[in-house]
């Protein structure tokens, strides 16, 4: 076996310029993504930056007036009076509207600025800013009439976006999030007024829920980072098998198996070269990428020997079931005529396995009963059980998958030495 | 140029079978992903033990009412293990009148649905107290309802042009994501034949036969081009007539965006084989960086999901962003030519250049 694995070596030491690129393209990718989202990497969410425009043609004062003298012509006491116009100057819409969008919390994703409609329409349609928010003529009013006297029509808002996207959203969440407060209060009141009670703060006065986190016992919060760059780099080792069997292609081409058999070479050996090769090559790469990246960006910080010694066992036990499918890529690609067939099969196995173990995809978008498979095949086991030993839950706990990878690599280790040719081929 | 042609095609009648796989995966994955026309997100609810079954889905079903979360009774245990693998992103835990959030990857994600939660629970609360204060709660609550069916504030979404603002169709995106990225594939290899050719021999015995050296080039290229469109087509057409995707109505746009796309892919492949010696390489090189392009390109995410600008720069030199903008600009925008030559432009820049570079190379190589 020896001489077969310094050959295989060889292989890939002549191609350096491929091997440096498939060493560095995951952590490119990690990279990317420590970029792409940034959140990902310091964990912070607020990273979404909108640049909106206010344009103002309500004025309140105006608004207030009206609404006063409508109150005013009413057939009410002197006292229901002065309480509706108490209610309309504590609740005008339109200014705890705009307090709310130039407060601190929206300040930090929402750049707004105030124009007049003619320059927010000409910057919007020069893509300087992603929406207009507009608070239409005599709002304050009709919003009055309707809310405290419950007459006229609705007032509306209006969100003036060239597209719709993640930013435009944003607004638009926080926009309906007020105005479905106010909306809300309003019928709390009209609700109890129609049988006959008085609405006042201190009745409705409701618990609010606490809610927040909490965690699993026993074990900590994983970064979405962490949590990406072991999909990533799982997926890249897994690349590997397909790229050690594509090399056999070579191989088979230029009679070079053939020539092995010639030398009176148990053809096993020829396999098994291949598979120690794929081992410590996979091996090879998803150390480096765990490492660097734990330089680079801080991966696991403050993490015990005895974490790091896990992390290697269940990357061996995934490199050892990886380097077994290696061996069947090859053995199919000498089973097979159309060598490209093969690696075009095993390609997209791996791509498939990639996805439904959660290598490339976030997961929730899979249906159930994929993410089920994704979790019982050697990437799946290998990704979730990395992650629960992050999170702390003991060895003990995670047996059970270890076995299973150990039952994948000796079956997928059977199924090759079945499949690959033992004897040399008529044709 | 007609019997490389025909001499690509012959080889693809005798071995469909790659060609076959592709197009089927592209299918299968596409509607995986793109086809789930409501793509919630799905959250699994479990409550503190000795809550009363009803109050549960009474809180489930307030909670269900919105667009894209989906909430749903699980066992404690199953949930929690689905969240400690990594398989859901978070958990609901119902406790009398309050929550809980149980997650174990820390993502934006939680904070969203988190948010949605409260505003439900806040509401209910309230409503709840309100209702404590009158006599009769059923009519308190239709009263509640009836007023809320025509709110008093409201907000109208507004298109930049006078219109209705166009709902984006997330689904949509990934149905030509995924046909993109696939399609990658199979022009690759099929691209990947002039490097087969060269390892054979078969390349310099074609150089010495009166073909001239344009009509190589052209018929393995033209070859490769027809795949790739035919294969987006198919797709496009399975989604358009069996599926019924609307994909606007300007067949011809879509055509043109494809063909352009197709055409750009191509080059990139040659440029790839120009760099590389043998198939072998290729196909290695090729598969590990084709997925990383639309990564960059953000095809997987929503708009507006990538602001870095080092990757908004990186993103405009891969094809696959300015297809998705033309295609999606069509689909859901119905754009016109006005909108769509920009994209179009910078396709054909890529595909030139790449495709200069890339003979360039290979005609520098010695075979």
């Amino acid at each position: 076996m020896g001489i077969f694995f310094k050959k295989d070596f060889l292989v890939y030491w002549r191609d350096r310029k491929e091997m440096l690129i498939s060493l560095l393209m995951p952590l490119v990718l990690i990279l990317i993504l420590g970029f792409a989202l940034p959140g990902w990497v310091e964990n912070s969410s607020n990273t979404i930056d909108v640049k909106a425009a206010l344009v103002v043609k309500d004025d309140y004062e105006y608004g207030m007036e009206r609404f006063m003298e409508s109150v005013q012509q009413l057939p009410l006491a002197a006292e229901t009076k002065a309480e509706l116009n108490a209610q309309a100057e504590r609740m005008n819409p339109a200014r705890m509207l705009t307090e709310l969008l130039m407060s601190e919390e929206v300040k930090d994703f929402v750049h707004l600025s105030s124009l007049d409609e003619q320059a927010a329409l000409t910057e919007l349609k020069e893509g300087k800013i992603e929406a207009i928010i507009t608070i239409p003529e005599s709002f304050t009013q009709a919003a009055l009439d309707r809310l405290l006297l419950n007459s006229g029509d609705s007032a509306s808002v209006e969100l003036t976006a060239n597209k719709d996207s993640l930013k435009v959203s944003v607004l638009n969440n926080i926009i309906t999030g007020f105005l479905n407060s106010v909306n809300e209060q309003a019928s709390i009141s009209y609700a109890i007024a129609s049988q006959g009670g008085i609405a006042n703060g201190e009745d409705t006065a409701a618990a609010r829920p606490v809610g927040g986190m909490e965690r699993i016992e026993g074990a900590s919060m994983i970064t979405s980072f962490q949590y990406y760059t072991l999909a990533v780099s799982l997926f890249f080792a897994l690349m590997v098998a397909g790229t050690t069997a594509s090399k056999a292609i070579t191989e088979k081409r230029e009679q070079v198996f053939m020539r092995i058999l010639l030398a009176g070479t148990h053809p096993y050996r020829y396999l098994s070269g291949k598979i120690a090769s794929t081992f410590i090559m996979s091996m090879l790469q998803l150390t480096l990428i765990t490492v660097v990246s734990h330089f680079i960006f801080r991966l696991f910080p403050d993490k015990t020997f005895e974490f790091w010694a896990g992390l290697l066992l269940f990357g061996v036990m995934f490199c050892l079931t990886l380097s077994a499918l290696s061996g069947l890529f090859t053995a199919l690609l000498f089973r097979m005529n159309d060598a490209d067939v093969a690696s075009g099969i095993s390609f997209i196995l791996l791509v498939v396995m990639g996805v439904i173990g959660g290598n490339l995809v976030p997961l929730y978008i899979l249906p159930d009963w994929l993410m089920g498979i994704g979790s019982a095949i050697p990437n799946g086991i290998a990704l979730t059980s990395m992650l629960q030993w992050i999170q702390g839950i003991p060895f003990s706990e995670l047996r059970q998958p270890i076995l299973y990878q150990a039952l994948f690599f000796a079956a997928i280790l059977a199924a090759s030495l079945w499949v690959f040719p033992r004897r040399e081929r008529k044709s | 140029m007609i019997p490389i042609l025909l001499s690509q095609w012959m080889k693809e009648r005798r071995n469909p079978a790659l060609l076959l796989l592709f197009t089927g995966i592209t299918i299968v994955a596409a509607l995986l992903f793109g086809g789930s026309k409501d793509s919630k997100m799905m959250i699994e609810v479990f409550s503190e033990s000795g809550m009363p079954a009803e109050d549960r889905a009474g809180w489930i079903a307030l909670l269900n009412q919105n667009e894209s979360y989906l909430f749903k009774e699980q066992e404690e245990e199953a949930a929690i293990k689905k969240v400690r693998e990594g398989r859901a992103d978070l958990a609901l835990k119902l406790t009398d009148d309050d929550y809980r959030i149980i997650a174990a990857v820390d993502n934006p994600n939680v904070q969203l649905v988190e948010q949605h939660i409260r505003t439900a629970y806040e509401r209910e609360l309230q409503l709840r107290a309100a209702a404590s204060a009158v006599e009769d709660e059923a009519i308190f609550r239709k009263s509640v309802n009836a007023y809320l069916e025509n709110p008093p504030l409201q907000l109208r979404l507004d298109g930049g042009g006078g219109g209705e603002l166009i709902q984006y169709d997330m689904g949509m995106q990934l149905l030509f994501a995924f046909s993109l990225f696939l399609t990658m594939f199979t022009v690759g290899y099929k691209v990947n034949a002039i490097t087969k050719d060269k390892a054979s021999g078969v390349w310099n015995r074609l150089i010495l036969s009166p073909l001239r050296k344009t009509e190589m080039y052209l018929g393995h290229l033209l070859y490769s081009t027809c795949i790739g469109i035919l294969q987006i087509l198919l797709v496009f057409s399975i989604f358009r007539f069996v599926f019924g995707y609307d994909l606007g109505s300007q067949y011809g746009l879509l055509l043109l965006v494809i063909v352009v796309y197709t055409l750009s892919i191509v080059s990139l492949s040659i440029l790839f084989v120009g760099m590389l010696k043998t198939p072998e390489q290729f196909t290695a090189l090729f598969s590990s960086i084709i997925p990383i392009m639309p990564l960059i390109s953000g095809a997987y995410m929503p708009p507006g999901t990538i602001t870095n600008p080092f990757l908004l720069g990186a993103a405009e030199a891969v094809p696959i962003t300015h297809a998705m903008e033309a295609l999606t600009g069509i689909a859901m925008y119905g754009n016109g030519i006005a909108e769509l030559w920009i994209p179009l432009a910078k396709m054909l820049l890529i595909s030139v250049l790449c495709m200069g570079i890339g003979i360039n190379m290979m005609e520098r190589k010695q075979v």
